[in-house]
């Protein structure tokens, strides 16, 4: 193993750049992270859904929790826990605002195999539910 | 311990460590890795969260959904080796301390030794030995059984076999007419494979029907064009000169071409590895009431156990088997297994059947209806009912099980069956089983919303498990749910706070509220899980006549942007094209900017548009601005397009100016947004080429007038739409489609469609409130308020004046000049050299972040 460098407060907006209640993405070296603004406060997730790979960045915020635009599948914003659904939490970041900047903390390990799994898998205990997809059809079905 | 299978789940040490109170932990081993294994697991684990449990399966891959195998068969295309049938993700077994060995078989247990031989050489120690190996396909001993081509429909690999020879083969044959014959049939079909079924009896579905009902189901299947053939026995299987299947010959002569063969005629319970070890057997492994075989640290359970001289080869039993397994292997107090009541459903889509029981008893009630192709049928014995049938017309189907299930004394059958078919959630007993699967009764799911306040379908499933397995009860879960609530909304606007639309509203208008955030301020709507706030959106726009204060954060991201999302975060872009007509300067300017932005395709959409896929977010407003067209409002719930034939300008049946009306309907309510998207069509004959009689409002001429229909579908569900109205000239076509239009956006639940809506509240309700010249004249003002603020706007003219600066753009990428340690703080606007972007490739970003791992 080499030694891991942990990527303190890297710039990643500044709080303007993302409208209240929504998120934008931002590639952080090359990697999509969801940065999310809340009246609690900036949150950074993974970006990329463990369900199908939608952008959560784009998805609906609550009080708490994220859903996925694609399928609604849930995450905790502080924690990226899997909320009601079974494919597992995402990668959540420590996210710091200082006038009027947004900086993300990221873990970084120099030179190691990829291992992309630890990431995607370590972050969350899942919570056993059945999902459904709620109910009816996506927002929008694709004809026009 | 290791293996040279692939290892998912807990480390080798058997997972969880036991705690220390606990005597030694007990191994519980589980050979098997179908649904019965599966279940086994998770009935362990729900029990005991620190035994070892060891699940040893002899494939290749992870517990799989075998109920849903002729799901794969017919799917477009399947995702994967099993498509969506993986009962747990991999995940699960590590969550919950389950090793799995893949791809390992037991080739000898050592009954004194307490351990199991395995193919790889290694041996693994139980205490406790659950068998849930399951059955082989019975194959026909005939000639040419073996050869190239004849599969045996069972397992996934056999699927994707068969898939691929349906695609390539010119016609396929399959012996056996039961129902997995049936539904092999039905997927070769899919793949677009003429298909004949053999069956060695004189109708299908012998053993679920009787002769009367598979009357009726043989003219079903022939009208679906597969061909029966019945009374059929085949004695050689015929071969080509390459050893490749080519037909069948049967015990008259008769031969069938056919380079295809899926066999499907039973199953054999797999004994053979108990029987070697010395466990008593007869067809299957035999077991008593607890599930023990004559082993007592045995347990044998689902298609490979008998019991009662009962093999069972349908799910339900399973999952009731995996129970009684469970409390057995951990040596607690359980019901005992008493024997499972068969019932059967087919899973053809065009054919609804249900077979429950002992089909022919000594007497009962049918009623049948050639022409309609419904027979349902109670069956008695001794003044008891003992099965039933129910093809065409399955209402009632739960009802008749639990009757069936308790052995209800029947007086009047025929009445008894007319009672089933009204028969409603309502009506059903506490005791009746709802799911079959998780073995869940009614009772159950109304004290988990009344006792354990439970709001939405999706929670109850989760507490109770309801649903969870084959998921055909789900509807009915919903509607128990929306009982319980004692209420009769559907769904709740908010399911998390319990508020239905009509309180959410009458909190808008009595509060003045003109925002989402202020009503989820004043009343919580929306907070926790933020999935109801389009709904939301919607219902404040609705209110106030689209003279609210718009908060996007609260729209879907298609609404944020005016496009529709697709799977890979790209968006489709599809411009209004009023009645489907276009002109060549439009049609040059799509074109343009389709080479410009490089769009992944240029499809022609059902609703006569055209629609570029694969515009990336930041690229929106640029295209818009070349094309220069208005938003066609098809990613939103919305009036989408107003379809239209072309009527008497052109064509030498029309009755009708179809096109002259349907851009002028289009015109009129472009902009709108509506509970659930609305399509319209007009149609200038009866000959109805727009399709309009299957659209949410459609118009169609007739010689002297104009129909107007409402709540039609075309799309998952299929319903002709109901003539609210038939009217003599255009313009009174118009006022009454757009007066109901008005009334559904004002009285529909969010997600609600026209189809579902117009049947929910009748068409004399509907006529009542649309026709009225009273009640029309109030809805058209409505109707023109809210429609003059919704077109003030363009929403695609946003390009020009976006509501935030970064509507369409996200971030800018960083990226890291070096791997500098702490403070590392790129810049995106900073392009990187050829250098840093190199350097910045090596880093990997590794281990859960602190907060994930709490």
């Amino acid at each position: 193993m080499t030694e891991t460098i942990s990527i303190e407060g890297v710039r990643v907006c500044a709080a303007e750049d993302v409208p209240l209640g929504e998120g934008r993405t931002v590639i952080v070296a090359g990697r999509p992270l969801a940065v999310f603004r809340t009246d609690d406060g900036f949150f950074a997730l993974d970006n990329t859904c463990t369900h199908m790979g939608g952008p959560l960045a784009d998805g609906i915020v609550a009080d708490e929790t994220v859903a996925c635009p694609l399928h609604d599948r849930r995450f905790e914003l502080a924690t990226g826990r899997a909320v009601g659904h079974e494919c597992g939490g995402v990668a959540a970041y420590p996210v710091e605002g200082r006038d009027g900047e947004i900086f993300v903390t990221m873990p970084l390990l120099e030179g190691a195999a990829s291992d992309e799994s630890r990431l995607a898998t370590g972050a969350a205990e899942v919570e056993p539910a059945e999902v459904t997809p709620t109910d009816g059809e996506s927002p929008a079905g694709n004809t026009g | 311990m290791s293996t040279n299978g692939h290892h998912f789940g807990a480390n080798g040490n058997g997972g969880r460590a036991a705690n220390d109170r606990s005597p030694a932990p007990k191994r519980v081993v589980i050979v098997g890795g179908g649904i019965a294994g599966q279940s086994l697991c998770e009935r362990l684990r729900e029990r005991d969260s620190d035994v070892q449990v060891t699940l040893v399966c002899a494939e290749p891959h992870l517990p799989y959904d075998r109920v849903h195998l002729s799901d794969l068969l017919s799917d477009e295309e399947p995702s994967g080796p099993l498509g969506e049938l993986q009962l747990r993700p991999d995940e699960w077994y590590d969550d919950n301390g389950v090793e799995v060995l893949v791809d390992t078989k037991v080739e000898r247990i050592d009954l004194p030794g307490h351990e199991l031989e395995l193919s790889n050489g290694d041996t693994v120690a139980y205490d406790k030995l659950a068998l849930a190996i399951g059955s082989q396909p019975l194959m026909p001993p005939i000639p040419g059984i073996e050869l190239e081509g004849v599969y045996a429909y069972r397992g996934p690999t056999d699927t994707a076999a068969i898939r691929a020879a349906a695609a390539e083969a010119t016609h396929a044959a399959v012996i056996g007419g039961g129902l997995l014959g049936l539904e092999a049939a039905r997927g070769v079909q899919a793949q677009g494979c003429p298909v004949t079924v053999v069956h060695l009896m004189d109708r299908l579905m012998e053993r679920q029907l009787d002769a009367g009902a598979a009357s009726m189901l043989l003219p079903a299947m022939e009208e679906l064009d597969m061909e029966v053939s019945l009374e059929r026995q085949t004695e050689e299987i015929l071969a080509d000169d390459d050893g490749h299947v080519r037909g069948l010959r049967f015990s008259d002569g008769e031969e069938l071409a056919a380079d295809l063969v899926a066999v499907s005629i039973g199953i054999r319970p797999e004994k053979e590895l108990a029987e070697h070890a010395g466990i008593d057997c007869n067809r299957g492994i035999i077991v008593d009431d607890r599930l023990c075989t004559s082993e007592p640290d045995v347990v044998a359970l689902g298609e490979c156990a008998e019991h009662r001289g009962v093999v069972y080869g349908i799910v339900a039993p399973i999952y009731e088997h995996a129970k009684v397994a469970a409390d057995t292997l951990l040596e607690r107090d359980g019901d005992e297994y008493r024997g499972s009541l068969p019932w059967a459903k087919l899973k053809v889509a065009e054919v609804d059947l249900v077979s429950i029981g002992d089909v022919e008893g000594d007497g009962g009630a049918t009623s049948a209806l050639a022409e309609r192709r419904e027979y349902r049928k109670i069956a008695m014995r001794d003044g008891r009912m003992v099965g039933a049938i129910l093809l065409g017309d399955t209402r009632g189907t739960e009802a008749l099980l639990e009757a069936v299930r308790s052995g209800e004394r029947v007086d009047d059958p025929l009445a008894r069956l007319a009672e089933a078919a009204e028969a409603g959630p309502e009506e059903l007993p506490d005791e009746a089983q709802v799911c079959d699967c998780n073995g869940v009764c009614k009772g159950d799911i109304v004290r988990a919303v009344t006792e354990d306040g439970m709001s939405s379908k999706q929670e109850v499933m989760s507490v109770t498990r309801a649903g969870t397995g084959c998921g055909s009860c789900k509807p009915l879960v919903a509607d128990i749910v929306a009982i319980a609530g004692g209420s009769d909304e559907p769904a709740y606007l908010c399911p998390c706070r319990k508020q239905t639309r009509e309180f959410v509203a009458e909190q808008i208008m009595s509060n003045g509220h003109d925002a989402v955030s202020e009503v989820s301020e004043a009343c919580g709507t929306g907070r926790e899980c933020g999935l109801c706030k389009p709904a939301l959106a919607y219902l404040v726009s609705q209110i106030n006549d689209n003279r609210h204060r718009e908060e996007r954060s609260a729209r879907h991201i298609n609404d944020r942007v005016h496009a529709n999302i697709q799977n890979d975060g790209t968006f489709s872009v599809v411009p209004r094209m009023r009645g489907g007509v276009t002109n060549s300067d439009q049609l040059r300017r799509i074109a343009d900017a389709a080479d410009k932005y490089d769009v992944g395709m240029i499809k022609v959409t059902g609703g006569q548009r055209i629609d570029l896929l694969g515009v990336k977010k930041d690229d929106l407003p640029a295209i818009w601005e070349d094309i220069g067209m208005p938003s066609g409002h098809a990613y939103g719930k919305a009036v989408r397009q107003v379809k239209s034939c072309v009527g008497t300008d052109f064509c030498r049946f029309g009755l009708g100016d179809s096109i002259k009306l349907g851009v002028e309907l289009e015109g009129e309510w472009e902009g709108l947004h509506t509970p659930a998207k609305v399509k319209s069509g007009v149609s200038g004959c009866p000959r109805n080429c727009a399709e309009a009689t299957v659209k949410d409002i459609g118009v169609v001429a007739i010689e002297g007038g104009w129909q107007v229909y409402v709540g039609g579908a075309a799309g998952g569900s299929v319903r002709k739409g109901d003539v609210i109205a038939t009217v003599e000239t255009a313009e009174e076509s118009k006022r009454v489609a757009t007066a109901f239009l008005q009334y559904y956006r004002e009285h529909a639940s969010f997600k609600e469609r026209t189809y579902d809506f117009v049947p929910r509240v009748g068409l004399e309700e509907l006529q009542e409130q649309v026709l009225d010249e009273d009640n029309q004249a109030t809805l058209l003002e409505r109707f023109r308020l809210a429609k003059t603020a919704a077109a003030a706007r363009d929403p695609w003219l946003e390009r020009r004046d976006p509501y935030h600066e970064r509507q369409f753009t996200d971030l800018d990428s960083i990226q890291l000049p070096q791997a500098g340690g702490n403070g590392a703080n790129g810049h995106g606007d900073e392009p990187g050299d050829s250098e840093s972007v190199a350097e910045e490739r090596e880093l990997e970003l590794v281990g859960p972040p602190p907060e994930g791992e709490r």
